[in-house]
Protein backbone atom coordinates (compact mmCIF):
# COMPACT_ATOMS: atom_id res chain seq x y z
CA UNK A 1 0.00 0.00 0.00
CA UNK A 2 1.34 3.52 -0.95
CA UNK A 3 1.25 6.03 2.00
CA UNK A 4 1.35 9.73 1.66
CA UNK A 5 5.28 9.14 2.73
CA UNK A 6 5.87 7.35 -0.52
CA UNK A 7 4.20 9.39 -2.56
CA UNK A 8 6.13 12.80 -1.57
CA UNK A 9 9.21 10.74 -1.75
CA UNK A 10 8.46 9.70 -5.11
CA UNK A 11 7.70 13.15 -6.34
CA UNK A 12 11.51 14.61 -4.62
CA UNK A 13 13.51 12.08 -5.82
CA UNK A 14 14.63 11.67 -9.38
CA UNK A 15 12.02 9.15 -11.42
CA UNK A 16 11.97 5.83 -10.44
CA UNK A 17 15.13 6.23 -7.77
CA UNK A 18 13.40 5.88 -4.68
CA UNK A 19 15.39 6.86 -1.14
CA UNK A 20 17.86 4.59 -1.11
CA UNK A 21 20.26 6.43 0.86
CA UNK A 22 18.07 7.46 3.18
CA UNK A 23 19.33 4.45 5.69
CA UNK A 24 22.91 6.05 5.59
CA UNK A 25 24.35 8.93 7.79
CA UNK A 26 25.20 12.53 6.75
CA UNK A 27 28.76 11.49 6.58
CA UNK A 28 28.46 8.95 4.47
CA UNK A 29 26.14 10.51 2.23
CA UNK A 30 29.05 13.54 2.05
CA UNK A 31 31.93 11.15 1.48
CA UNK A 32 29.45 9.85 -1.38
CA UNK A 33 29.10 13.48 -2.60
CA UNK A 34 32.37 13.51 -2.81
CA UNK A 35 33.03 11.02 -4.89
CA UNK A 36 30.53 12.17 -7.55
CA UNK A 37 27.36 10.85 -6.34
CA UNK A 38 24.93 12.53 -7.37
CA UNK A 39 22.10 10.37 -5.83
CA UNK A 40 23.76 10.85 -2.85
CA UNK A 41 23.52 14.83 -3.61
CA UNK A 42 20.34 14.22 -4.01
CA UNK A 43 19.38 12.49 -1.02
CA UNK A 44 21.37 15.61 1.04
CA UNK A 45 18.82 17.54 -0.96
CA UNK A 46 16.02 15.85 0.21
CA UNK A 47 17.01 15.59 3.98
CA UNK A 48 18.25 19.79 3.90
CA UNK A 49 16.25 21.30 1.34
CA UNK A 50 13.80 22.04 2.90
CA UNK A 51 15.21 23.81 6.11
CA UNK A 52 17.61 25.35 3.50
CA UNK A 53 15.59 27.22 1.54
CA UNK A 54 12.92 28.12 4.84
CA UNK A 55 16.42 30.21 5.71
CA UNK A 56 17.54 31.44 2.72
CA UNK A 57 13.62 32.84 1.70
CA UNK A 58 13.43 34.32 5.96
CA UNK A 59 16.89 36.33 4.83
CA UNK A 60 16.31 37.02 1.42
CA UNK A 61 12.27 37.18 0.56
CA UNK A 62 12.46 36.64 -2.53
CA UNK A 63 11.23 33.19 -4.08
CA UNK A 64 13.92 33.02 -6.89
CA UNK A 65 17.37 34.37 -4.47
CA UNK A 66 16.47 32.25 -2.11
CA UNK A 67 16.23 29.38 -4.80
CA UNK A 68 19.74 30.77 -6.27
CA UNK A 69 21.21 31.34 -2.57
CA UNK A 70 20.14 27.09 -1.63
CA UNK A 71 21.10 26.20 -5.75
CA UNK A 72 24.98 27.69 -5.23
CA UNK A 73 25.11 26.35 -1.74
CA UNK A 74 24.62 22.84 -2.66
CA UNK A 75 26.58 23.43 -5.94
CA UNK A 76 29.67 24.46 -3.39
CA UNK A 77 28.60 21.10 -1.58
CA UNK A 78 29.21 19.38 -4.61
CA UNK A 79 32.37 20.96 -4.93
CA UNK A 80 34.33 20.82 -2.42
CA UNK A 81 32.90 17.92 -0.06
CA UNK A 82 36.12 16.08 -0.39
CA UNK A 83 37.99 19.15 1.60
CA UNK A 84 35.24 19.25 3.99
CA UNK A 85 35.08 15.76 5.32
CA UNK A 86 38.74 16.30 6.50
CA UNK A 87 37.77 18.89 8.99
CA UNK A 88 35.08 16.42 10.36
CA UNK A 89 32.47 18.61 11.47
CA UNK A 90 29.06 18.13 11.14
CA UNK A 91 27.59 17.58 7.32
CA UNK A 92 24.66 19.43 8.16
CA UNK A 93 26.19 22.47 10.20
CA UNK A 94 28.36 22.98 6.93
CA UNK A 95 25.24 23.00 4.56
CA UNK A 96 23.47 25.50 6.69
CA UNK A 97 26.63 27.83 7.01
CA UNK A 98 26.91 28.13 2.96
CA UNK A 99 23.45 28.50 2.72
CA UNK A 100 22.82 31.35 5.24
CA UNK A 101 26.32 32.78 3.34
CA UNK A 102 25.16 32.81 0.34
CA UNK A 103 21.40 33.99 1.38
CA UNK A 104 23.43 37.16 3.06
CA UNK A 105 25.44 37.93 0.63
CA UNK A 106 22.54 38.14 -1.93
CA UNK A 107 20.50 40.12 0.49
CA UNK A 108 23.47 42.76 1.38
CA UNK A 109 23.92 43.29 -2.34
CA UNK A 110 19.87 44.07 -2.96
CA UNK A 111 19.55 45.50 0.07
CA UNK A 112 16.09 44.16 1.14
CA UNK A 113 17.35 43.49 4.85
CA UNK A 114 14.35 43.31 6.96
CA UNK A 115 14.03 42.51 10.86
CA UNK A 116 11.00 40.93 11.58
CA UNK A 117 10.77 38.45 14.07
CA UNK A 118 10.66 34.97 13.72
CA UNK A 119 7.16 33.31 13.05
CA UNK A 120 5.89 31.74 16.18
CA UNK A 121 5.49 28.14 15.28
CA UNK A 122 1.88 26.93 14.15
CA UNK A 123 -0.44 24.03 14.58
CA UNK A 124 0.55 21.33 12.38
CA UNK A 125 -2.56 20.32 9.59
CA UNK A 126 -3.01 17.07 9.25
CA UNK A 127 -1.03 13.97 9.69
CA UNK A 128 3.13 14.48 9.82
CA UNK A 129 5.61 12.48 8.21
CA UNK A 130 8.03 11.49 10.26
CA UNK A 131 11.12 14.01 8.48
CA UNK A 132 8.06 16.30 9.42
CA UNK A 133 7.74 15.63 12.69
CA UNK A 134 11.23 15.63 13.24
CA UNK A 135 11.87 19.34 11.75
CA UNK A 136 8.88 20.22 13.81
CA UNK A 137 10.59 18.97 16.96
CA UNK A 138 13.83 20.56 15.99
CA UNK A 139 12.31 23.75 15.56
CA UNK A 140 9.98 23.49 19.14
CA UNK A 141 13.68 23.14 20.68
CA UNK A 142 15.69 25.71 19.14
CA UNK A 143 12.86 28.52 19.72
CA UNK A 144 12.71 27.35 23.38
CA UNK A 145 16.37 27.86 23.47
CA UNK A 146 15.88 31.18 21.71
CA UNK A 147 13.58 32.56 24.25
CA UNK A 148 15.53 31.52 27.67
CA UNK A 149 18.20 33.87 26.03
CA UNK A 150 18.75 37.59 27.68
CA UNK A 151 16.79 39.46 25.38
CA UNK A 152 19.30 41.71 24.41
CA UNK A 153 21.86 38.82 23.33
CA UNK A 154 18.56 36.92 21.48
CA UNK A 155 18.56 40.36 19.12
CA UNK A 156 21.57 40.59 18.51
CA UNK A 157 21.56 37.32 17.12
CA UNK A 158 18.81 37.09 15.55
CA UNK A 159 19.20 40.48 13.66
CA UNK A 160 22.35 39.39 12.42
CA UNK A 161 21.71 35.66 11.45
CA UNK A 162 18.16 36.24 10.30
CA UNK A 163 18.36 39.99 9.35
CA UNK A 164 21.92 39.61 7.53
CA UNK A 165 23.23 42.86 9.84
CA UNK A 166 26.94 42.87 10.10
CA UNK A 167 28.09 44.20 13.44
CA UNK A 168 29.52 47.26 12.69
CA UNK A 169 25.67 48.06 11.27
CA UNK A 170 23.86 46.42 14.01
CA UNK A 171 26.23 49.04 16.44
CA UNK A 172 24.75 51.69 14.05
CA UNK A 173 21.33 50.59 14.15
CA UNK A 174 20.81 49.75 18.05
CA UNK A 175 23.05 52.90 19.08
CA UNK A 176 25.95 50.75 21.42
CA UNK A 177 29.25 50.22 20.95
CA UNK A 178 30.37 47.51 18.77
CA UNK A 179 32.08 45.75 21.59
CA UNK A 180 28.68 45.55 23.14
CA UNK A 181 27.06 43.88 20.20
CA UNK A 182 30.36 41.88 19.50
CA UNK A 183 29.89 40.36 23.36
CA UNK A 184 26.38 39.85 23.40
CA UNK A 185 26.50 37.97 19.91
CA UNK A 186 29.57 35.84 21.54
CA UNK A 187 27.67 35.24 24.97
CA UNK A 188 24.27 34.34 23.14
CA UNK A 189 25.59 31.94 20.97
CA UNK A 190 27.51 30.37 23.63
CA UNK A 191 24.47 30.25 26.04
CA UNK A 192 22.50 28.93 23.01
CA UNK A 193 25.23 26.43 22.33
CA UNK A 194 24.55 25.29 26.12
CA UNK A 195 20.70 24.98 26.13
CA UNK A 196 21.04 23.58 22.93
CA UNK A 197 23.38 20.57 24.46
CA UNK A 198 21.00 19.97 26.95
CA UNK A 199 18.11 19.83 25.08
CA UNK A 200 19.95 16.77 23.43
CA UNK A 201 19.42 18.67 20.16
CA UNK A 202 21.42 17.03 17.20
CA UNK A 203 20.80 18.41 13.56
CA UNK A 204 21.24 15.19 11.78
CA UNK A 205 17.95 13.53 9.81
CA UNK A 206 16.68 10.91 11.19
CA UNK B 1 40.47 31.13 24.30
CA UNK B 2 37.95 31.73 21.92
CA UNK B 3 38.36 35.46 20.35
CA UNK B 4 34.74 37.25 20.81
CA UNK B 5 34.85 37.82 16.75
CA UNK B 6 34.68 33.85 16.34
CA UNK B 7 30.73 34.55 17.01
CA UNK B 8 30.26 37.07 15.06
CA UNK B 9 32.05 35.19 12.06
CA UNK B 10 29.68 32.16 12.79
CA UNK B 11 26.78 34.43 12.35
CA UNK B 12 28.35 35.62 9.46
CA UNK B 13 27.75 39.11 10.93
CA UNK B 14 31.43 40.52 9.68
CA UNK B 15 31.90 42.63 6.54
CA UNK B 16 33.79 41.48 3.88
CA UNK B 17 37.30 42.94 5.45
CA UNK B 18 36.40 41.56 9.15
CA UNK B 19 36.18 38.34 8.01
CA UNK B 20 39.73 38.04 5.99
CA UNK B 21 40.76 39.30 8.92
CA UNK B 22 39.53 36.62 11.38
CA UNK B 23 40.10 33.91 8.32
CA UNK B 24 43.98 34.87 8.83
CA UNK B 25 43.71 34.50 12.69
CA UNK B 26 41.87 31.39 12.64
CA UNK B 27 44.55 29.70 11.02
CA UNK B 28 47.56 30.57 13.98
CA UNK B 29 44.66 30.03 16.78
CA UNK B 30 43.10 26.72 17.46
CA UNK B 31 41.38 27.51 20.67
CA UNK B 32 39.29 29.97 18.23
CA UNK B 33 39.02 27.24 15.48
CA UNK B 34 37.71 24.93 18.04
CA UNK B 35 35.51 27.26 19.33
CA UNK B 36 34.22 28.17 16.00
CA UNK B 37 32.90 24.68 15.33
CA UNK B 38 30.48 24.90 18.50
CA UNK B 39 29.61 28.28 17.71
CA UNK B 40 28.75 27.37 14.01
CA UNK B 41 26.66 24.64 15.33
CA UNK B 42 24.48 26.77 17.38
CA UNK B 43 24.37 29.18 14.56
CA UNK B 44 23.35 26.54 11.91
CA UNK B 45 20.98 25.52 14.59
CA UNK B 46 19.27 28.47 14.26
CA UNK B 47 18.21 27.46 10.47
CA UNK B 48 15.95 24.96 12.43
CA UNK B 49 13.59 27.71 13.86
CA UNK B 50 12.96 28.69 10.33
CA UNK B 51 9.36 27.53 9.02
CA UNK B 52 10.77 24.97 6.58
CA UNK B 53 9.58 25.36 3.30
CA UNK B 54 9.37 23.14 0.00
CA UNK B 55 10.99 25.02 -3.00
CA UNK B 56 10.24 24.57 -6.30
CA UNK B 57 10.00 21.13 -7.38
CA UNK B 58 12.72 22.22 -10.26
CA UNK B 59 15.13 23.18 -7.99
CA UNK B 60 16.28 19.95 -7.39
CA UNK B 61 16.99 19.18 -11.06
CA UNK B 62 18.67 22.55 -11.47
CA UNK B 63 21.08 21.35 -8.68
CA UNK B 64 21.43 18.14 -9.82
CA UNK B 65 21.95 19.22 -13.13
CA UNK B 66 24.61 21.91 -12.44
CA UNK B 67 26.44 19.26 -10.48
CA UNK B 68 26.81 17.16 -13.21
CA UNK B 69 28.12 19.58 -14.94
CA UNK B 70 30.59 20.68 -12.62
CA UNK B 71 32.04 17.13 -12.56
CA UNK B 72 35.45 16.44 -12.31
CA UNK B 73 36.71 13.97 -14.93
CA UNK B 74 39.73 12.98 -16.18
CA UNK B 75 40.88 14.65 -19.37
CA UNK B 76 40.71 11.96 -22.01
CA UNK B 77 43.65 13.75 -23.88
CA UNK B 78 44.92 11.18 -26.48
CA UNK B 79 41.38 12.33 -28.69
CA UNK B 80 41.89 16.24 -28.12
CA UNK B 81 45.38 17.23 -29.80
CA UNK B 82 43.67 20.10 -31.16
CA UNK B 83 42.62 21.98 -28.02
CA UNK B 84 45.49 20.64 -26.38
CA UNK B 85 47.91 22.08 -28.91
CA UNK B 86 45.64 25.43 -29.17
CA UNK B 87 45.89 25.69 -25.00
CA UNK B 88 49.41 25.11 -24.34
CA UNK B 89 48.52 23.17 -21.47
CA UNK B 90 50.93 22.39 -18.80
CA UNK B 91 51.83 18.71 -19.86
CA UNK B 92 52.34 17.56 -16.32
CA UNK B 93 48.54 18.67 -15.59
CA UNK B 94 47.37 14.79 -14.69
CA UNK B 95 43.38 16.23 -14.19
CA UNK B 96 41.78 18.91 -15.37
CA UNK B 97 38.55 19.85 -14.94
CA UNK B 98 37.15 19.18 -18.11
CA UNK B 99 34.16 18.93 -20.25
CA UNK B 100 30.72 20.83 -19.64
CA UNK B 101 28.75 17.94 -21.02
CA UNK B 102 30.77 14.56 -19.71
CA UNK B 103 28.55 12.57 -21.85
CA UNK B 104 30.59 14.01 -25.51
CA UNK B 105 33.90 14.39 -23.30
CA UNK B 106 35.46 12.22 -26.48
CA UNK B 107 34.67 14.36 -29.37
CA UNK B 108 37.39 16.10 -30.71
CA UNK B 109 36.92 19.89 -30.42
CA UNK B 110 36.28 20.43 -33.72
CA UNK B 111 34.24 24.06 -34.33
CA UNK B 112 35.13 25.68 -31.20
CA UNK B 113 35.71 29.54 -31.72
CA UNK B 114 39.11 31.10 -29.78
CA UNK B 115 39.02 34.55 -27.94
CA UNK B 116 41.82 35.51 -26.79
CA UNK B 117 41.51 37.39 -23.11
CA UNK B 118 42.66 40.75 -21.67
CA UNK B 119 44.27 41.04 -18.07
CA UNK B 120 46.10 37.83 -18.27
CA UNK B 121 47.72 35.13 -21.01
CA UNK B 122 44.64 33.08 -21.36
CA UNK B 123 42.59 31.54 -24.52
CA UNK B 124 38.98 30.89 -24.55
CA UNK B 125 37.55 28.36 -26.41
CA UNK B 126 33.77 28.11 -27.20
CA UNK B 127 31.87 25.38 -28.83
CA UNK B 128 28.99 25.58 -30.72
CA UNK B 129 26.24 25.15 -28.05
CA UNK B 130 28.42 27.28 -26.06
CA UNK B 131 30.11 24.89 -23.86
CA UNK B 132 33.60 26.67 -23.12
CA UNK B 133 37.21 26.03 -21.86
CA UNK B 134 39.64 28.50 -20.61
CA UNK B 135 43.03 27.95 -20.64
CA UNK B 136 45.42 30.24 -18.51
CA UNK B 137 48.99 30.78 -18.78
CA UNK B 138 51.19 32.15 -15.79
CA UNK B 139 48.41 32.71 -13.21
CA UNK B 140 49.82 32.65 -10.10
CA UNK B 141 48.55 30.40 -7.63
CA UNK B 142 45.54 31.96 -5.14
CA UNK B 143 46.57 33.54 -1.63
CA UNK B 144 45.74 31.06 0.88
CA UNK B 145 41.81 31.04 1.35
CA UNK B 146 40.95 32.37 -1.32
CA UNK B 147 40.13 30.78 -5.06
CA UNK B 148 39.76 31.89 -8.55
CA UNK B 149 35.93 31.63 -9.91
CA UNK B 150 34.65 31.66 -13.22
CA UNK B 151 32.36 34.49 -14.61
CA UNK B 152 30.06 34.29 -17.65
CA UNK B 153 28.88 38.08 -17.86
CA UNK B 154 25.78 38.66 -20.15
CA UNK B 155 24.01 42.18 -20.10
CA UNK B 156 26.38 43.32 -17.51
CA UNK B 157 25.21 40.70 -14.97
CA UNK B 158 27.50 37.70 -13.39
CA UNK B 159 27.00 34.15 -12.79
CA UNK B 160 29.25 31.83 -11.34
CA UNK B 161 30.71 29.61 -13.69
CA UNK B 162 32.99 27.47 -11.52
CA UNK B 163 36.42 27.63 -10.21
CA UNK B 164 39.80 27.48 -12.02
CA UNK B 165 42.02 24.94 -10.09
CA UNK B 166 44.84 24.82 -12.48
CA UNK B 167 45.87 26.21 -15.94
CA UNK B 168 42.50 24.57 -17.65
CA UNK B 169 39.16 24.63 -16.74
CA UNK B 170 35.88 23.95 -17.93
CA UNK B 171 32.90 26.39 -17.11
CA UNK B 172 29.83 24.93 -15.67
CA UNK B 173 27.50 26.93 -17.56
CA UNK B 174 27.20 28.00 -21.27
CA UNK B 175 28.85 31.00 -22.81
CA UNK B 176 25.97 32.70 -25.32
CA UNK B 177 27.25 34.80 -28.26
CA UNK B 178 28.69 38.51 -27.05
CA UNK B 179 28.80 37.46 -22.98
CA UNK B 180 31.85 37.66 -21.78
CA UNK B 181 33.77 35.58 -19.49
CA UNK B 182 36.04 37.06 -16.25
CA UNK B 183 37.79 35.23 -13.53
CA UNK B 184 38.45 37.08 -10.33
CA UNK B 185 39.69 35.98 -6.90
CA UNK B 186 37.28 35.22 -4.02
CA UNK B 187 37.20 33.61 -0.69
CA UNK B 188 37.17 29.44 -0.68
CA UNK B 189 33.93 28.07 -1.64
CA UNK B 190 33.35 31.01 -4.54
CA UNK B 191 31.16 33.86 -4.15
CA UNK B 192 27.76 34.16 -5.88
CA UNK B 193 28.51 37.21 -7.49
CA UNK B 194 32.65 38.69 -8.02
CA UNK B 195 33.91 40.63 -5.13
CA UNK B 196 37.07 41.19 -6.10
CA UNK B 197 38.15 42.39 -8.94
CA UNK B 198 38.14 40.96 -12.51
CA UNK B 199 41.60 39.96 -13.18
CA UNK B 200 41.25 38.67 -16.78
CA UNK B 201 38.24 39.26 -19.34
CA UNK B 202 37.43 37.51 -22.46
CA UNK B 203 35.14 38.86 -24.65
CA UNK B 204 32.69 36.71 -27.38
CA UNK B 205 30.94 37.49 -30.37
Amino acid sequence: MTNVTDIRRETQSQAGSRRELGHLSDEAVLALVSRGDEAALGELYDRYGRVAYGLALRIVRDRSLAEDAVQEAFLAVWRSAGSFLAEQGKPSTWVLTLVHRRAVDLVRREERRRADPIDELSQPTGEATDEEAWLRAQRQVVQEALRKLPPDQREAIELAYYGGFTQSELAERLGLPLGTIKSRMFAGLRRLRELLAEAGLELDAP
Amino acid sequence: MVHEEAAAFALDALDGDEAEAFERHLEGCPDCEHGLEELRFAAAALAFAVEPTVPSTSLRARILDSGAQARVIPLPRRRRPTLLAVATVAAACAVVVAAVRPWESGDSPVGFRRYAATGASATLLVGSSGEAVLAVRRLPPPAAGTVYELWVIERGRPRPAGLLRGPLATLTRPVPPGATVAVSLEPVGGSPRPTGPLLLRAETT
